[in-house]
């Protein structure tokens, strides 16, 4: 068989056999199918393989015997939402109940939140101290890059165990006593 | 469904789906005697022998008690295939796992038997048999679905879980498929 170049054209031809095309579109097709003989082939063998299409017999009454019954249908479309519903209800809760919590821990954290006060040390210019800043050590470290960690723990290295400036009043810092942080 | 049956009662699946659920039972045999055949044919088409009943029956008894999940954009008939399929594929994983197959892959799933086989009779339905083999489960189930149900490619696509486009690339590659092993 040769092939027919008018790709829009087969395109249509399983719409034809089934006749699902508006009225002048279905002309136009018949049309080139009278021409074509690519197409008339092509057309008859889809018409052969429909033909051949497994006939099955089906138990209509058995299979409508088995269907949920209306209201059972409905009832499970419903608590199937409804416990979604309670899920999403149980999972907020549960939230807001340890947002509360965190927040009634929140000020004594911050109260005893560590804070290290160091100068930054400038490797580029052979250790020299460039000015003071602090290094918060405690609950922000987590947001830090690789690069900050990197650079932190360069700090952390080359700190002296004495501060070299006085620490910022409005944070606390670390305080050791019997030998507990 | 049946010419006499259709002809008894015109209504549209979504009337008749609003009918089933304000209870009028009749509405739901009409639904199933329309589209039971179709999904049996999808079915069969797709190589499945065995238990075919209970694969439609399951069909209809997981859509219908899903109905409310009918959003409509498609045929309630599409709808229906794609369900089909699910359970197909569904079956065919347990198989698998039942004969300890490790790998599980959807491209696969649908087996390589001969489409009609204990259909065909003549030669020509015989060649047209042996051609059908030969194409990919994916090309089988599109040019299956196109040709004998007739859907557009956007209903294939939802149905096989593809693109129109690639659904149509599908189908002219099964035709050419065909016509090449008709031709040798």
């Amino acid at each position: 068989m040769t092939e027919c170049p008018n790709r829009e054209i087969r395109d249509l031809l399983p719409e034809l056999l089934h006749g699902a095309l508006d009225g002048a579109t279905r002309s136009r097709v018949e049309a080139h199918v009278a021409e074509c003989v690519s197409c008339r082939e092509e057309l008859a063998l889809l018409r052969q393989v429909q033909a051949l299409a497994p006939r099955v017999r089906v138990d209509v009454a058995r299979i409508v015997s088995a269907l949920p019954a209306p209201e059972l249908a409905r009832w499970r479309a419903w608590s199937s939402h409804a416990w979604q519903i309670a899920a999403a209800v149980v999972f907020m809760a549960a939230g807001g109940t340890l947002v509360a919590r965190q927040m009634r821990r929140a000020p004594d954290a911050d109260r005893t939140r560590p804070a290290v006060v160091a100068s930054t040390y400038d490797s580029a210019v052979g250790g020299t101290a460039t000015g003071d800043v602090e290094l918060s050590v405690g609950y922000d470290y987590s947001e830090l890059t690789d690069a900050q960690l990197q650079a932190l723990l360069k700090d952390v290295e080359h700190m002296s165990a004495v501060p070299m400036a006085e620490p910022d009043a409005s944070v606390p810092a670390v305080t050791v006593t019997n030998g507990g942080v | 469904m049946t010419d006499a049956i259709r002809s008894r009662d015109e209504r549209g699946d979504l009337e008749l789906i609003d009918a089933w659920r304000a209870g009028d039972e009749r509405a739901a045999t009409l639904l199933v005697s329309r589209h039971a055949p179709a999904v049996a044919r999808f079915v069969v088409s797709c190589g499945e022998r065995e238990e075919v009943d209970e694969l439609v029956q399951d069909t209809f008894v997981r859509a219908f008690g899903a109905l409310d999940g009918f959003r409509a954009d498609s045929s309630l008939r599409t709808w229906l295939f794609t369900i089909a399929r699910r359970l197909l594929l569904d079956r065919r994983r347990a198989d698998r796992r039942r004969r300890d197959r490790v790998q599980i892959d959807e491209a696969d799933a649908v087996t390589e038997v001969d489409a009609l086989d204990g259909v065909v009779a003549g030669e020509t339905e015989r060649r047209i048999g042996q051609a059908m083999a030969r194409l990919s489960p994916k090309q089988r189930e599109v040019f299956t679905l196109r040709v004998t149900e007739g859907l557009t490619y956007k209903d294939i696509a939802d149905v096989v879980g593809t693109t129109e486009g690639a659904a149509r690339v599908h189908y002219h590659n099964a035709v050419q498929t065909i016509k090449e092993f008709l031709d040798d």
